[in-house]
């Protein structure tokens, strides 16, 4: 197995494995997953979709024409292949037949046209016998990747249903609060073995925790400091690689030079490796780039996460405002321990505990893909930053646009996070997933040991 | 133009020596880096870049790696990048030199990243990279074990194998495999196998997860081919072909044509317990996942492996259900040696699944020898006509499907 770092962890303690170390079984069909989140998604339409946490349930129900297989590479999903002319501005995309809607329709190229069009009002999507037929304004390389994007999932809108052809329809939707799906006996790629998932929506990691432990829950979420102490416990849990981006952004460019020496003595006041070790539990890389190096590859560019002290001479009584979710309290601790390592700099950072304006705050970004330089655009657009344009593909170019953006100095890269998930001890057949999907149409409930 | 193409499987040939040969070809195909071949481009598209940076002259180099590649592997692709700058005039000497390369090799999740810092005197560094896709993906399956159960790649591929059968007798040899959408059958040639035909097969119906089928070999016309809900059989013409239909025809649970059949659930993954003509005066038993039947003085003991995780066995008068710590899959294996034959029972090991051997002993399963491990899970065993069996592994590393045949030796 490679040394990159995103190798995906399956933690499990020996009285886990002791007790779920029977043989071997064929997975069994029935039963209902009881899931928690803390996103409480008000819509479920693709295209209105809020945060990318939200593809994680999504997914179960719409599904692109391409998609990402458990190791995040781009593969064939709605579609069977593709093909894009020399200026990669017109791409065909073959349909794979014999799919249907939830509903019992036929996925035929005119509904995954009508589809594409709705979501990408820039794109003009036609269609050419059993394919469609996408032509952008601008050459697009990365668009088989795009296609992959939970916004791009295919839908079909019957009245007010929105129905896709995923492995689980919807059969109860309260919004914001629960949403209970159930298998797709007609799905393509197969029933799924559960007959339903239950999903309870907003939340908080500590609600879902305490319903774990009272076997309420099968599936839920858990806070990256708290993941180590989960796998200790004797609990499975299952880390996607580090995805999640926690950075400083800045709300408005640097007024002036001085402005931007404060910011550059900022970034490198701040210790990486103690808000990773103490305050996230080890769980996570700092970084000094927006991509993860499992991502890139090329982090050595940037130099080695090292603790270096303020070499930039400030002006004197250097203010700003640093805001955070409150909602974490681990923001707080962040936040707290930035502005400690900033006034060591010669910074007065004042905090504030809520995301309300301030000069800077400090963000949780969960990258929207696994592909590069779509996830470098989904870090702008959460940022409120420029989002680079690509002509190509090459690293170098990828490379380029990163740097620009850090250099524009607007951005202050700190760690990367992954996604935990806790798993009660019925649930098998689960498979990480490097981005932290949610691939339920394996998951299999077997007996409680 | 861009296009989008499945990869292509990668395959091995059944020999008298397949560890050896195993081992060899899984050097040769699954690590090709190792042969420092399949450097030679990446190593000109980087020396290139540098070239267009540096001009020709002189440079001082140095190498980090920080990927997977091992010490080995460096030191080739090292040596291949140096060949490639000094084709375009650009020789690496010691350092002191104007120009300064710092080569890193890196990855990320897709392929090894090449990079070159390039600084030329004060001037700003230049970063230049090549990505060299078709990252190692690891090892194989771990080696066999040393114990009684002796197990040959038959054939790997992407697409999930559901079994893969040896045609008896034949030279050159031939090989069927089943996957999802197709039989495929290969035939020996040069030390590996080509493909001969592909046969797809036909159906209207989504194929339920967990999707298993099997081939049976045929003296009247070749081969069957089970599925749930879809019944192939080979047609004699010229050239060989095959006819699908829709059927709930009751699949073979033994070895040949003519034993005991069980009904498959054509939506499930599982036997609906429904046995035809019967295992003496039974005929319904539990749903199961799998059967073996051991022969016996003047009976054969049938084993099932019921879906509520109990084992049955059956020998046409008695159901004695029993718990023993196998997993869903069992073959029944002729060996000659104890009682002539063993089964042959999946099991959770670790991170991956295990294969033993067990005795039937007064009715109760002794485990003789030790079990072997993969390193992924067993997706697929079944017995085969001539008293060996076939298991199925997926590999985590590569992600691709292991078809094996597995004997017992009696020597150990």
């Amino acid at each position: 197995m490679r040394l990159i770092v995103w190798t995906l962890v399956v933690i499990s303690s020996v009285l886990a494995l002791a007790c779920g170390g029977a043989a071997e079984v064929r997975p069994r069909y029935g039963g209902t997953l009881r899931i928690m989140l803390r996103q409480a998604p008000a819509s479920l339409d693709p295209a209105r979709l809020n945060a990318s946490e939200e593809a994680r349930i999504f997914s179960l129900i719409f599904e692109g024409l391409t998609g990402y297989d458990a190791r995040g590479r781009l593969q064939a999903q709605l579609a069977t292949r593709w093909q894009a002319d020399s200026s990669f501005q017109r791409w065909q995309v073959w349909l794979r037949a014999g799919v249907k809607f939830q509903d019992g329709t036929p996925l035929t190229a005119d509904a995954a046209a009508a589809s594409l069009r709705a979501a990408n009002p820039a794109w003009m999507v036609n269609t050419d016998g059993e394919s469609v037929v996408i032509q952008t304004t601008a050459p697009d390389p990365e668009l088989p990747a795009e296609l992959a994007l939970p916004r791009n999932g295919i839908v079909r809108h019957t009245g007010n249903k929105t129905v896709g052809t995923g492995a689980f329809l919807v059969s109860n939707w309260q919004p914001g609060r629960s949403l209970v799906l159930s298998a797709n006996d007609d799905y393509w790629g197969g029933r799924p073995f559960l007959d339903s998932v239950a999903v309870t929506l907003g939340q908080s990691w500590r609600q879902q925790m305490v319903a774990l432990e009272l076997g309420k829950a099968d599936v839920v979420e858990v806070a990256p400091d708290q993941a180590r102490r989960a796998g200790l416990s004797g609990r499975t849990v299952v880390e996607s690689a580090s995805n999640e981006l926690l950075a400083l952004v800045f709300t408005r460019e640097a007024q002036s030079e001085e402005e931007a020496r404060v910011r550059q003595a900022l970034a490198e006041s701040i210790d990486r490796s103690s808000i990773v070790s103490v305050l996230l539990q080890g769980q996570g890389e700092a970084s000094e780039t927006i991509l993860p190096n499992w991502m890139t590859g090329y982090a050595v560019l940037f130099g080695p996460t090292a603790d270096r002290p303020a070499n930039v001479q400030l002006p004197a009584a250097a203010t700003m405002t640093l805001s955070y979710d409150g909602s974490d309290p681990a923001n707080q601790l962040m936040a707290e321990r930035i502005a400690l390592n900033a006034r060591d700099a010669g910074i007065r950072l004042q905090t504030i505990g809520s995301t309300s304006s301030a000069d800077v705050r400090l963000l949780r970004i969960t990258l929207a893909s696994p592909q590069p330089q779509l996830a470098l655009v989904s870090v702008a657009e959460a940022a409120g930053l420029p989002a680079p344009r690509f002509e190509g593909t090459s690293p170098e170019e990828l490379y380029t646009r990163e740097k620009k953006m850090l250099h524009s100095g607007r951005i202050i890269p700190l760690a990367h996070v992954p996604e935990a998930t806790v798993l009660a001890p019925a649930v098998n057949g689960w498979r990480a997933d490097l981005f932290g999907g949610y691939r339920l149409a394996d998951v299999w409930l077997g007996s409680t040991p | 133009m861009a296009v989008y193409n499945s990869q292509h499987p990668y395959m091995f040939l059944r020999s008298s020596k397949p560890r050896m040969l195993g081992v060899a070809l899984g050097l040769l195909l699954m690590v090709p880096a190792a042969l420092g071949a399949d450097w030679g481009a990446p190593a000109r598209a980087l020396a290139e870049k540098i070239a267009a940076v540096t001009g020709p002259g002189a440079v001082a180099m140095e190498v980090t790696n920080r990927s997977s590649l091992k010490p080995a592997q460096v030191e080739q692709a090292r040596g291949a990048l140096v060949s490639e700058m000094g084709a375009l005039g650009v020789q690496v000497v010691e350092s002191g030199q104007a120009a300064t390369v710092r080569v890193t090799f890196s990855e990320n999740a897709q392929s090894y990243l090449w990079i070159a810092q390039v600084r030329q005197g004060t001037g700003d560094e230049k970063a230049l990279m090549v990505a060299v896709p078709g990252a190692p993906p690891g090892g194989s399956f771990g080696p066999s074990s040393p114990l009684s159960i002796h197990r040959t790649l038959l054939w790997s591929q992407d697409a999930p194998i559901l079994d893969a059968t040896l045609l008896p007798g034949g030279n050159p040899e031939h090989l069927l495999v089943l996957d999802p959408g197709k039989v495929t059958l290969f035939s020996g040639q040069g030390g590996q196998w080509r493909q001969e035909q592909a046969f797809p097969i036909a159906h209207t119906r989504p194929w339920p997860r967990d999707l298993r089928g099997r081939i049976v070999f045929n003296r009247e016309h070749l081969f069957d081919v089970y599925l749930p809900g879809v019944v192939c059989e080979a047609v004699l013409s010229s050239p060989l072909s095959m006819a699908c239909h829709e059927a709930d025809d009751p699949w073979p649970l033994g070895a040949g044509p003519s034993s005991v059949r069980a009904f498959f659930s054509p939506a499930r993954n599982f036997f609906t317990g429904v046995v035809a003509p019967g295992i003496g005066k039974q005929n319904t038993f539990p749903p199961f996942y799998s059967a073996a039947g051991l022969p016996r003085n003047g009976y054969e003991l049938w084993v099932l492996t019921a879906v509520d995780g109990s084992v049955h066995l059956v020998d046409g008068i008695n159901d004695v259900v029993t718990k023993v710590p196998w997993g869903s899959d069992i073959a029944a294996l002729k060996s000659g040696c104890g009682s002539g034959w063993q089964i042959l029972a999946s099991a959770k090991s670790g991170e991956g699944d295990s294969l033993r051997a067990y005795e039937m002993l007064d009715r109760e399963p002794a485990p003789v020898g030790a079990a072997t491990d993969f390193n992924g899970p067993v997706t697929a065993l079944w017995s085969k006509n001539d008293g060996t069996a076939v298991v199925v592994g997926q590999n985590p590393d590569t992600g691709k499907y292991e078809a094996y045949s597995l004997d017992i030796g009696c020597h150990q």
